[in-house]
């Protein structure tokens, strides 16, 4: 626009300039041939004069005088007298030049014409005279186009001038014009004042920058729901586009495939993770098909899902949800390995029945000891009965189904009523029972508290050295009410520590017939714990003995 | 045009590369679990992985050479590529060593270990590091990471002397283990130089970065 106006205002003034020079040069030319006319006749009414008064001889006597015109004298008969640029002698009749012919017809004559004497173009004036002779005056036109190229000079020089003069205006005049243009702030199109030619265009782009600004926060905002519900997700998701680069990546996602801080958008999913399960879902998905798959990253398993996105019949990304499976794994192993174990528990004592009974039915046993073989059975019975007890009680905690409400319990006296039922069993395996401590108040259900105690005791007792000790304590911590119970047993193996609250889990496998029990006890006392949110603290010396701590919250006060 | 096309190549390199580090790091697991848990399954498993190294590094060479003779890089990109083509031989030959640690894993998953094994899975966990250390600092250009490869080296290094000793002893005290020992001590020196192949890696991924490649004396040579 600049550029274009800068043209047509310099080619409009120099259009205006070569045209007023080009009249003006013919005005000057017509003006200058005028005056060298009058200049003639003037010349040719002195020299006339000047003639009369001196005949020829006054013209032989200015014949050096003046340089600027010839002075030609023709006689009656065209016969040259008198020139005052070239000899008369070599100069033939004269008679039928036009204007002595019509100076001899008229009276007076002028022409402009090529002279053949000189060779130049002139300009002719002749007189007759008096006497009837023809006094000629001429002078070159050159003089004309002389002046003319003189004063040129100039002219073209201011010409040049005037252009140079032209340029800088024009380019002035352009940065003036257009100043106000580029000033416009098209941030806040309505503050400008510029020409009212444009207000239309403000006023357009205003409305354009209004809703387009709209259209932006929308967009924001919409982005920022967006990377906010992904942010908190906790599932990872992870969106690429046709070719695998990441478009987005959620912070779950990276934290699951391990990839670390950084900037992934824009860049190729393996640079996230290069697993081989990832880049098979990945290559998968972009060829159409989605899948399910588990992966492991780090020491953890998650499930992958890839759907490829697609879009008029083409695939134009995937998307990627995983999902954490790890405890769920763990859970369902645990699951399939109680099962397994709950029927190999069932099945030993089972088939010690079904031989006894067996052998009593084929009538094998002796009359007196048929009594025995029963006993046995009713033993192994029993320790069924306690198992299957133990389970149902194990998978009730599991599902959070104990309907008892919950009622205030003093620990101490707990402890004491499981104390006096132990007692006869201490006293068989020669073990020392004390309870001791403040007593404290909780809020739980009785009779769990009373199973938490029997389990804890039964194995101080169980896994006790003869002439050892079970002591139970009861202190008020400032987390709550501790329940101490710490035998001088035969401990835990540091390595066994960690899994002695799974379930059917035993340090000794081949002692652990001996000694009874269903492996399942400690797993109950740590349900039962779970259930009351109380905190399991374990602390063993192998060979010195077991302290194991529950920590119950302190009861609230409401229910006092 | 050209130019894009060009820079779409080199996107695939990487990828490639990235995709045969993990092939090579999935080989090295595999043979590691052969070995430590008897498992015969997973030792062919490694020896697949190793065929599928094989083949991709075929595959790289020939984008490497293409994109040599075709877009003829220059400075980083060039150093890129001649990394990679390097890079590759090392992976290739990791994968070879894990598919011979697979087929000692064979033959000793038949019998159990004179005595468990203690150092060797130390062993590998380092040298698995290290290389997972190098492919990753190839992935995210993290020079820190490279170099920390370069150092761990030593670890691997003093911990096949202890193998060595450890099985020295072993064969002390009953020459009759000495086969079993020889064969632990084969699979050592398998990681000791999968440990030096990865060092070689993360000297090329320096490389490419910077430039600077450490050469046999120590020196180092600005290209």
């Amino acid at each position: 626009m600049k550029r274009k106006i800068f043209r047509s205002m310099l080619l409009l003034s120099l259009v205006t300039l070569f045209l007023s020079v080009a009249l003006l040069s013919i005005v000057l030319y017509q003006q200058l041939a005028d005056d060298m006319k009058r200049e003639l006749r003037n010349q040719a009414a002195y020299v006339t004069a000047g003639y009369y008064e001196g005949d020829i001889e006054y013209l032989e006597a200015i014949r050096g005088a003046d340089r600027e015109s010839r002075i030609t004298l023709v006689d009656r008969d065209g016969t040259v007298l008198f020139d005052n640029r070239a000899d008369v002698a070599t100069m033939d009749n004269h008679r039928d030049r036009p204007e002595i012919a019509e100076a001899f017809s008229e009276g007076e004559g002028e022409t402009i014409r090529q002279s053949d004497t000189v060779g130049t173009q002139y300009y002719y004036l002749a007189t007759r005279l008096v006497d009837g002779r023809v006094l000629r005056v001429s002078s070159s036109s050159d003089s004309v186009t002389d002046a003319l190229t003189s004063s040129g000079v100039v002219i073209v020089m201011i010409l040049i001038l005037m252009i140079c003069l032209a340029i800088l205006l024009a380019r002035f005049e352009t940065r003036r014009i257009v100043k106000p243009i580029n000033q416009i702030d098209l941030e806040k199109p309505m503050k400008n004042k510029v020409y009212d030619e444009l207000a239309p265009l403000l006023i357009r782009i205003h409305r354009l920058h209004d809703s387009v600004e709209e259209q932006m926060q929308e967009l924001a905002e919409r982005n920022k729901h967006f990377s906010e519900i992904t942010e908190s997700m906790e599932e990872g998701l992870v969106i690429l586009d046709e070719i695998g680069h990441v478009v987005s990546a959620n912070p779950s996602a990276l934290t699951f495939l391990e990839s670390g801080d950084g900037e992934y958008a824009g860049r190729h999913f393996s640079t996230m993770n290069r697993s081989l399960s990832l880049r098979n879902a990945v290559e998968a998905a972009l060829l159409g098909n989605s899948s399910e798959t588990v992966m492991t990253a780090g020491n953890r398993s998650f499930q992958l899902r890839a759907n490829p996105v697609t879009r008029h019949g083409e695939v134009s990304g995937v998307i990627l949800l995983l999902l954490d499976v790890t405890e769920k794994q763990k859970s369902e192993l645990q699951r399939r390995e109680f099962t397994a174990n709950v029927s190999h528990e069932l099945k030993t004592p089972l088939t010690a029945i079904s031989g006894y009974a067996e052998l009593l039915k084929n009538r094998m046993v002796p009359g007196d000891e048929a009594a025995d073989f029963a006993g046995r059975i009713f033993e192994e019975a029993s320790g069924l009965i306690a198992l299957v007890e133990d389970v149902i009680r194990l998978s009730q905690l599991d599902e959070r189904s104990v309907p008892e409400p919950l009622e205030e319990v003093d620990l101490l006296m707990a402890a004491r009523s499981v104390m006096a039922r132990l007692a006869s069993k201490a006293k068989q395996a020669n073990i020392e029972m004390t309870v001791d401590g403040s007593g404290g108040l909780i809020l739980a259900v009785p009779h769990l508290i009373e199973e938490l105690l029997i389990n804890l005791c039964d194995n101080g007792i169980k896994y006790n050295k003869e002439g050892g000790s079970v002591d139970i304590s009861v202190e008020q911590v400032p987390t709550g009410i501790r329940l101490i119970v710490a035998d001088t047993g035969i401990g835990i193996p540091a390595e066994h520590q960690e899994r002695i609250f799974e379930r059917f889990y035993r340090v000794d496998q081949s002692h652990s017939k001996e000694t009874g029990g269903t492996g399942l006890g400690l797993s109950i006392v740590k349900h039962i714990a779970a259930y009351h949110k109380a905190t399991i603290e374990l602390t063993s010396l192998e060979g010195q003995g077991t302290s194991i701590a529950v920590t119950f919250p302190i009861a609230i006060k409401k229910s006092l | 045009m050209m130019r894009n096309r060009f820079d779409t190549q080199l996107d695939q390199l990487n990828t490639e590369l990235i995709h045969m580090g993990a092939l090579v790091e999935d080989a090295i697991n595999s043979a590691v679990c052969a070995l430590c848990q008897q498992d015969k399954e997973q030792a062919k498993s490694a020896i697949k992985l190793d065929q599928l190294v094989d083949l991709k590094e075929k595959e790289i060479e020939d984008l490497c050479l293409k994109l040599l003779l075709q877009q003829q890089p220059v400075a980083r990109d060039l150093r890129l590529i001649s990394a990679a083509l390097k890079m590759i031989t090392d992976m290739e030959r990791i994968g070879d060593q894990a598919a011979d640690i697979s087929e000692i894993a064979i033959f000793l998953a038949d019998e159990p270990y004179v005595k468990k094994l203690e150092i060797i899975p130390k062993m590998a966990e380092e040298t698995i590091k290290m290389v997972s250390g190098s492919i990753d600092a190839f992935v995210k250009k993290d020079l820190d990471l490279a170099r920390q490869v370069i150092d761990a080296d030593d670890i691997v290094d003093d911990l096949f002397v202890t193998v060595k000793n450890n099985l020295i002893d072993m064969i002390h005290k009953n020459p009759l283990h000495g086969g079993q020992a020889m064969d632990l001590l084969m699979v050592a020196k398998y990681f000791e130089r999968i440990g030096d192949h990865a060092v070689n890696i993360a000297e090329w991924v320096v490389f490419s970065l910077t430039g600077e490649h450490k050469d046999i004396d120590g020196s180092v040579d600005q290209i």
